[in-house]
């Protein structure tokens, strides 16, 4: 009885957190919906709620179906403000790459390098870092992310003008 | 004619070599791919550039939706490339 | 003045574009040329971007544009990873590092 007691408890104790999950979800989408449209009358107000609100459930629906957990901290996201630099920076060093290619028809040659850094783990915190770590090496135009390993902490990139061996990990880690 | 029709047309002509590798007969799957991604991210642009210069709003929502299609596009692609196609 | 900027932000993104497609056809090999999606991706759509945006200010169509850009922006380095990705795996049927290829071996 105590144990039924309990489980009760624990299904009406998630209610709560869906119910705002679920509420945060409805009111991004209406936002979405009401900036895309940009007619702010009751009639797009009433159809806004209605889509917002399939649309939020769709989102749960698909949240607690667990496929791939992902949960960033805040800090990593805020640290995105040090890429436009890197990415105005590296848009020089590949347009320079191709000029000379043009111009002075020097040989392109890009490379492959592969480093350790400790980013393995199994939970959505080290999934999100992962995530985060390809999109912020990737966006910047010198140096894509190939491939991470997440059992060996082996990250693959490939540099179109690469730096020193030796200095790889620190000139690609060292932007973000 | 205003200059987002001229940016438009002058920005057409980088479609051209989007083309020529896409369909070019020395060309492997991945350049291919890779073509069809840029050519996504110029037409995207193009939209928008067509929206504001013939002043029609709704090329704004076909450079929204073409931009959101380019990614599940290339993603599927790049999929099946790895290894079935 | 308003009409000056605007020129100035289309011409480069233009240019950029412009180039970005060029080095399609000069860089031979796929990983050389999987980079010039990055500037296509970033720069191009941001001076778009910020060119409808000083003739439109926030109103729907520049925020739709903003949204436009954004998602150009945000799904470039996911499609140059998942491209390279899957090209090396085409070429060697997987895509772990090779021997030769890690810079803690020296």
């Amino acid at each position: 009885m105590a144990e039924r007691d309990r489980n009760t408890e624990g299904e009406s104790g998630r209610d709560g957190p869906k119910a705002r999950l679920w509420l945060t979800w409805w009111i991004a989408f209406l936002i979405s919906y009401m900036l895309l449209v940009g007619v702010w009358v009751a009639e797009e107000l009433i159809a806004a709620a209605i889509v917002a609100a399939v649309s939020a459930t769709v989102a749960e629906v698909v949240r607690v179906q667990d496929i791939r957990r992902f949960r960033p901290r805040l800090r990593w996201v805020l640290r995105a403000y040090r890429l436009p630099p890197s990415i105005l920076a590296d848009c020089g060093v590949v347009f320079r790459a191709l000029w000379r290619h043009l111009v002075k028809r020097e040989e392109i040659n890009g490379v492959f390098r592969a480093f350790r850094i400790p980013i393995g783990g199994a939970g959505e915190r080290a999934a999100a870092r992962r995530a985060l770590l390809n999109a912020a090496i990737s966006i910047t135009p010198n140096t894509y992310v190939v491939g991470i390993d997440e059992e060996s902490e082996v990250v693959l990139v490939h540099q179109l003008v690469p730096c020193e061996r030796s200095l790889a990990r620190e000139e690609i880690m060292g932007k973000l | 004619m205003n200059v987002w029709l001229i940016a438009t047309t002058v920005l057409l002509l980088s479609l051209v070599p989007c083309g020529l590798v896409c369909f070019g007969a020395d060309s492997s799957p991945i350049d291919r791919l890779i073509s069809f991604e840029l050519a996504s991210g110029i037409n995207t642009i193009l939209f928008l550039l067509l929206a504001q210069g013939f002043g029609r709003d709704v090329y704004f929502d076909l450079a929204l939706a073409l931009a959101l299609l380019s990614l599940a596009g290339g993603l599927v692609f790049s999929h099946f490339m790895e290894r079935w196609v | 003045m308003r009409d000056v900027v605007i020129a100035v932000l289309l011409l480069g993104a233009v240019a950029v574009e412009l180039a970005c497609a060029l080095a399609l056809l000069v860089v031979k090999d796929s990983f050389d040329r999987l980079h010039f999606l990055g500037p296509a991706a970033t720069l191009g759509p941001v001076l778009v971007v910020t060119a409808l945006v000083v003739e439109n200010a926030l109103s729907t169509n520049g925020v739709k544009a903003i949204l436009a850009g954004g998602l150009l922006l945000l799904t470039g380095p996911i499609l140059t990873h998942a491209t390279a990705r899957a090209a090396r795996v085409r070429q060697f049927g997987h895509w772990e590092p090779l021997p030769f290829e890690e810079v803690d071996q020296d």
